[in-house]
């Protein structure tokens, strides 16, 4: 039976934050965030897709708000991400025009959490944008920079990985694919100030 | 010329990438503070690694999300011959009996006061707790902290509670199996609202406050007030208590 590692609160940011495999992490939001938020998408004219969709960008989310150091942890994860659930299905009821006059009366008394993520919260399409651009680059360019980036390994280790004759030649390709990925979001204005917002927001 | 601005640029992606020491990211970050434009390049490599980032944690969430969702595969047809095929009959037969016999006793038999609350009850969850110029209260604290007394004592020692307040120590007394307190308290925050000619949490206190009634086997006024709410289209639990809901708790009566 696959038993799931039990985090702390503490322990769920860090392993987000720091280990080179967090999958064990994301299992863990999965299995003790999932239930109690679904429900309340559910509850509101919501199907389990639509909850299913929706928590799959509230991880994305907030795994990212981590890594950008943006979760202070002034509030509880699960009432952080209860906060960004509600936020999410409400921005997509109204996406559908479907938001009755008392969600959007309540969207007009949203807490902080809320108005504090309201600015730098992702919308599904951003993402999606971004998954297209990456996917322009090209397999090559993709897999060095997320060997090196997200990945964090080293020259060393992606050398070991790709089929290229020596570091400084990883190198080299790593900087070119760099400044192609630059050139390509400074090509689509919308989605340079979504990526600006997520980082000074 | 040409040499600097190599040096700059190589400079940059050194620092971008930590793998300056610490000397020379000292220098080099004078140097930015100097330079705009040099710090106008950060940026931009600072976006471009930020969308390598959202990248790969979709990559990453989608297949935890695969594992987590996916449902389970149909298993492969198999021929069956005729002798498989009595057998298979007969334990759908059976199964659709039992299924009949569940059936039934569902609608005969009586559902539990208990069953029936732990389906609907979902634990409130205050908000306000992030942001540099919101203070967390103590009572506020403890609730997160699931010190479902402490609440209950910050909340009697308080002279005026806040309507988030009262939620919190509604449910801080659900939780401790308190649920005539639950009530008062419930009741409390919708007449204010009434008397203030302001809505702050009605619909939660509508929505707890029927909990609470059926966690103290108050039956009929459980019923109605689940009835007012899910007749009001209005209300965020409209949908909560659809009249099946509603029948279950009657057959408790």
């Amino acid at each position: 039976m696959n038993v799931s590692r039990k985090f702390s609160d503490e322990e769920l940011i860090n392993s987000l934050q720091q280990e080179r495999n967090s999958n064990d992490a994301i299992r863990f939001m999965y299995d003790h965030y999932f239930e109690s938020l679904s429900r309340f998408v559910m509850n509101n004219q919501g199907s389990l897709q639509d909850a299913e969709d929706i928590f799959q960008e509230l991880v994305i989310n907030f795994i990212a708000l981590v890594k950008l150091n943006k979760f202070r942890g002034e509030s509880s994860i699960k009432t952080f991400l209860f906060s960004l659930n509600r936020f999410s299905w409400l921005n997509e009821l109204k996406r559908r025009g479907r938001a009755s006059a008392r969600e959007l009366s309540y969207e007009k008394g949203m807490d902080t959490v809320e108005k504090d993520f309201s600015h730098v919260a992702l919308q599904k399409e951003s993402t999606e944008q971004v998954y297209a651009l990456m996917n322009e680059l090209g397999e090559t360019c993709k897999k060095i920079l997320l060997m090196f980036y997200y990945e964090d390994l080293s020259m060393k280790e992606m050398l070991q990985q790709l089929n290229y004759e020596n570091e400084q030649i990883v190198r080299n390709k790593k900087y070119k694919c760099l400044k192609q990925l630059e050139k390509m979001i400074s090509d689509k204005p919308s989605l340079k100030q979504t990526l600006k917002n997520l980082l000074n927001g | 010329m040409d040499n600097d601005l190599h040096e700059s640029k190589n400079n940059l992606l050194r620092y971008f990438d930590k793998e300056m020491t610490e000397p020379e990211r000292i220098a080099f970050e004078a140097e930015l503070k100097a330079d705009p434009a040099l710090g106008t390049e950060l940026h931009d490599l600072e976006e471009a690694r930020t969308a390598i980032m959202l990248y790969g944690i979709r990559q990453q969430v989608s297949a935890i999300h695969k594992e987590k969702t996916t449902p389970v595969k149909q298993a492969p047809v198999i021929k069956i011959t005729s002798y498989k095929k009595i057998i298979r009959y007969s334990i759908a037969a059976a199964a659709c009996l039992v299924l009949i016999i569940v059936g039934i006793n569902r609608y005969t038999l009586k559902p539990s006061a208990d069953g029936l609350y732990n389906e609907q009850y979902i634990t409130f969850e205050p908000n306000g707790t992030r942001g540099e110029n919101v203070e967390i209260t103590p009572i506020q604290k403890a609730y997160t902290q699931k010190n479902y007394s402490e609440v209950i004592n910050l909340y009697k020692a308080g002279s005026a509670a806040t309507p988030i307040q009262m939620m919190m120590a509604g449910n801080a007394y659900l939780q401790t199996g308190n649920a005539p307190a639950a009530i008062e308290t419930f009741k409390l925050l919708l007449s204010q609202n009434k008397a203030s000619n302001t809505t702050a949490y009605n619909d939660d206190g509508m929505n707890y406050l029927a909990m609470a009634y059926l966690k103290n086997k108050n039956y009929n006024e459980a019923i109605n007030l689940m009835e007012k709410i899910n007749a009001d289209k209005q209300n965020i639990y409209s949908n909560k208590f659809t009249d099946a809901y509603i029948s279950s708790v009657k057959k408790l009566q």
